[in-house]
């Protein structure tokens, strides 16, 4: 690949080269040597690893498993404090303590907090085409916060997804389905086995449920297209039953236990079959969903839709069924090691040239105009009354608010979903709004221009005719540069 | 009531006999249609409860509110839809019970594809039905109240999508710079000539842009569509995009998450009614779901995935009176796999209908330019 060549390939697989970031001559090689280890997540202001300023006092990710649970308990006080208060306080008052207690700290603070990260790393981190992986799994593995109170289990989840990228599909699979968040998103921490001890004994009414049991089939692993049936799902769900959180309780005063939790007592003892494969007998009930999943991660349809849906997202909407098979082959032959599954999604990327390409997500696209441009991060507390960009608020008005999925098969892999009339108005709208920065900087335009795409470019010389223009003004052309093809096509 | 008398007495609330087909005494252009999808698979049975039906009971009594509004002898209208129920009083809307598509698999995700494209294979059509129909009827622009274009209103190249935003548009030099540049892409340029346009932002009497979340509910987000709509030449057809009807666990009755969802459809027929002025009387707001839920309340207090819902309608265009319905029963024996309510009534049926009283299109060309359905559902329009 030659420079620009190499310019365009890591918009495709990652967010482009900044101004100040060196094109390395072997391109392959810079793509597939950041698949082997996961970087740490921190909130990188530039790419020499300084750490933005200006964060509040004491903000931080959550790590721990105790820290999660802790800050979930907080969650849950301060809405039933909340609750009390709204008895005695008036309206006013009511509302303006439910924003300090419970809006503000979890609805505003912590997605922000995770979406200014997240940027952080696409920006300035130091493996631009690892962040672009770990966007697939987190979309692969959706949850919101929408049903649940799980905010502040999101991002340690994603961080965990992470972490699972330098090992292999089966086990990030399995830590994914037993997440708390996940429980908590797809309703199974309430699932309990018709004839589990805890439901005969006391003649409880509650039961299961289907929803992560049909979930686990048909997002997570196999497709429909696998020919599972209604009886799998039930079979599926009955398995999941007994997996869910213990959260810490209101009169102890330390955290508790929180993370995977699975509690015999709620299980459905008896052996279930799933594909025609049974679960139980030798088993113990806890380790029926280990092994139904352990069957899941190695099933050849499995490797399929993973390896159809990786196709998808970085190199084509409508993939050969070549190209599906020679990914899933290496899916299989290395029992979903993700590492060197990720590898063979770069070359076949590189090797299908401009052939191929794709129309770049909201959040895709905000990066790259970041990235390529230099453009430092806003750091704006999401509070009532601030003025200023919040990141996750941005890619919400973009149309993809990544913390806030509508619905668990995630945001759509397919370039036609991104393009409507709303859409393409609000990414110009919103490129007219930053654009300013950059005329601050001075005029780099055609500098940032031209190490991009050329001088040969149609970009760069409707650029160069334009600025002769008097209705053109230098922010004006800024915009349109970050809403060309050039761009929104990686 | 015996299920055969209940068949005769809802047929009775349908005006017998046919209507010319494509001869409507408006223009079809005249007509609008504002389309509701519901996604996460609405239930039909806590919807329209038939709470006379003497299985619902032990099938579901923790999800049935006690203070129904009333429907018909057999069936209520769940207390958070009182706009539409009041609309069914003055005969201006209808509930066709246990409908849903040949669709059974129980997928949102490819149930939402084939809602959408009314193709009954997943993943199938590129295109949705009201955009072919739009085509057939050579009637253009659509305008989905959503930021993506759903894929039920592609197949018209001149469908539009809008939804409220706070940023404000650059001046139309940038936007003309920017057309000039997309129109030599395919993907970009039926937007290329499309974006100058007015300004979607909108200022309060102090001049602040108004707030999103106010702008945003299912009443403003319909009052907006229907202001736009009710122009002579505005869009002839409407879509609102709901998601969160997936209610697995803690459902609730009259009250709780499914209520809150219903209360949508409920507001979003109030917001469209006071937006479509006069226009009312020549226009249909119809439902779209996926699919139904278990007829039965799930171990969590909720509902799993199904098979029959129910179609919701309202407007001037509504002929049908009352709640109409083949009722399939809700014993193990009459539910679809011992567990959905059985579909009676293919839910294309009643799109066709609509698409024949709002387009003027009649079911010959229906069938061949937009979708194959089962002709035979019903034998009376429900739309005027």
């Amino acid at each position: 690949m030659n420079t620009l060549e190499a310019a365009r390939f890591s918009r495709q697989i990652g967010f482009g080269f900044a101004p100040d970031e060196a094109i390395p001559s072997d391109m392959i090689g810079w793509a597939q040597g950041q698949m082997n280890r996961t970087p740490g997540v921190q909130f990188f202001a530039d790419r020499q690893g300084h750490l933005l300023k200006d964060l509040p006092d004491g903000l931080k990710l959550l790590q721990t498993q105790e820290e999660v649970a802790e800050a979930l308990f907080q969650h849950d006080q301060a809405r039933l404090l909340s609750n009390e208060k709204a008895k005695v306080l008036s309206p006013t008052e009511a509302e303006q303590f439910r924003y300090e207690q419970v809006l503000y700290p979890y609805w505003r603070l912590e997605p922000w907090k995770e979406v200014l990260a997240r940027g952080a790393m696409a920006v300035n981190g130091p493996a631009p085409v690892f962040e672009r992986f770990w966007h697939f799994w987190t979309n692969h593995f959706t949850v919101s916060p929408a049903v649940n109170n799980i905010n502040t289990a999101i991002g340690p989840y994603m961080r965990m997804l992470r972490g699972h990228m330098s090992g292999y599909f089966g086990d990030m699979l399995r830590e994914a389905v037993t997440h708390p968040a996940m429980v908590l998103y797809l309703d199974n921490a309430r699932s309990i086995g018709p004839n589990s001890p805890a439901r005969t004994k006391s003649k409880r009414k509650d039961s299961f449920n289907e929803n992560l049991g049909r979930e686990l089939l048909e997002l997570f692993t196999l497709s429909p297209g696998a020919g599972y049936t209604q009886n799998d799902v039930i079979a599926a769900a009955m398995i999941l039953t007994g997996w869910g959180v213990r959260r810490r309780q209101r009169n102890q005063s330390v955290s508790g236990p929180f993370g995977s939790y699975f509690d015999d007592n709620k299980h459905e003892p008896s052996s279930q079959t799933v594909m025609g494969q049974q679960y139980g007998g030798a088993y113990a009930n806890r380790d029926k969903l280990l092994k139904l999943m352990d069957d899941l991660a190695r099933h050849p349809a499995t490797a399929r839709h993973i390896s159809t849906k990786l196709a998808t997202a970085f190199i084509t909407d409508t993939p050969s069924p070549e190209l599906i098979n020679r990914l899933s082959a290496v899916f299989q032959k290395s029992d979903g090691h993700l590492p060197t599954v990720h590898k063979a999604v770069i070359a076949e990327a590189a090797s299908a040239g401009t052939a191929l390409r794709k129309f770049s997500n909201p959040e895709t696209w905000l990066w790259t105009i970041y990235r390529v441009t230099g453009a430092a991060l806003p750091v704006v507390l999401p509070q009532k009354g601030t003025k200023g960009e919040k990141l996750h608020e941005l890619l919400s008005e973009l149309g993809q608010a990544i913390h806030n999925c509508p619905q668990p098969n995630g945001w759509s892999l397919y370039d036609r979903d991104w393009l409507s009339k709303e859409m393409l108005d609000r990414r110009i709208r919103y490129a007219f709004q930053f654009a300013p920065r950059l005329v601050s900087q001075g005029d780099q335009l055609s500098e940032v221009v031209v190490r991009q795409h050329g001088e040969q470019s149609a970009i760069f010389k409707t650029l160069k005719q334009a600025r002769r223009s008097p209705d053109q003004s230098l922010r004006s052309l800024w915009a349109v540069y970050l809403t060309s093809p050039a761009i929104l096509w990686g | 009531m015996k299920r055969r008398e209940f068949i005769k007495f809802s047929a009775s609330l349908t005006l017998a006999g046919a209507t010319p087909w494509a001869n409507s005494a408006q223009p079809a252009q005249a007509k609008r249609l504002l389309v509701i999808m519901l996604r996460g698979g609405m239930d039909g049975l806590a919807a329209i409860p038939p709470f006379a039906d003497p299985d619902i009971g032990s099938l579901r009594s923790e999800l049935l509110p006690s203070n129904l509004l009333l429907g018909n002898q057999f069936f209520g209208i769940h207390p958070a839809l009182p706009t539409f129920a009041e609309f069914m009083a003055a005969g201006q809307a209808t509930a066709i019970h246990a409908t849903g598509f040949g669709y059974k698999g129980r997928s949102h995700f490819e149930g939402q594809d084939i809602m959408q494209s009314g193709i009954m294979k997943p993943y199938a059509s590129a295109s949705g039905w009201l955009g072919r129909a739009m085509r057939a009827a050579q009637s253009k622009g659509g305008v989905a109240i959503s930021i993506p274009m759903p894929l039920i209103l592609r197949g018209d190249a001149a469908s539009e999508t809008q939804y409220p935003s706070w940023m404000q548009a650059p001046p139309k030099a940038t936007y003309e710079l920017v057309s000039q540049l997309w129109a030599n892409v395919p993907e970009l340029k039926p937007y290329a000539s499309r974006l100058i346009e007015s300004d979607n932002l909108r200022l309060t009497a102090d001049g602040t842009p108004e707030p999103n979340q106010q702008r945003r509910t299912a009443y403003s987000l319909a009052k907006e569509a229907a202001q736009k709509m009710q122009l002579p030449g505005g869009p002839v057809v409407g879509v609102l995009d709901f998601n969160g009807f997936d209610t697995h666990a803690g459902q609730g009755a009259a009250e709780g998450v499914n209520a809150t969802k219903l209360k949508q459809i409920d507001d979003a027929i109030k917001g469209y009614r006071e937006g479509i002025g006069a226009k009312w009387a020549q226009s249909l707001v119809i439902t779209v779901t996926e699919f139904g839920r278990t007829a039965s309340v799930n171990g969590t207090l909720g509902t799993d995935h199904g098979w029959g819902s129910c179609v919701l309608a309202a407007g001037g265009l509504v002929k049908a009176k009352g709640i109409v319905s083949q009722w399939p029963g809700l014993k193990k024996s009459q539910l679809f796999e011992g567990r959905d309510l059985k579909v009676t009534v293919d839910a294309l049926a009643v799109y066709a209908d609509a698409i024949q009283s709002v387009f003027g299109l009649p079911p010959e060309v229906i069938q061949k330019e937009v979708f194959s359905y089962a002709r035979d559902s019903f034998d009376t329009r429900l739309f005027v």
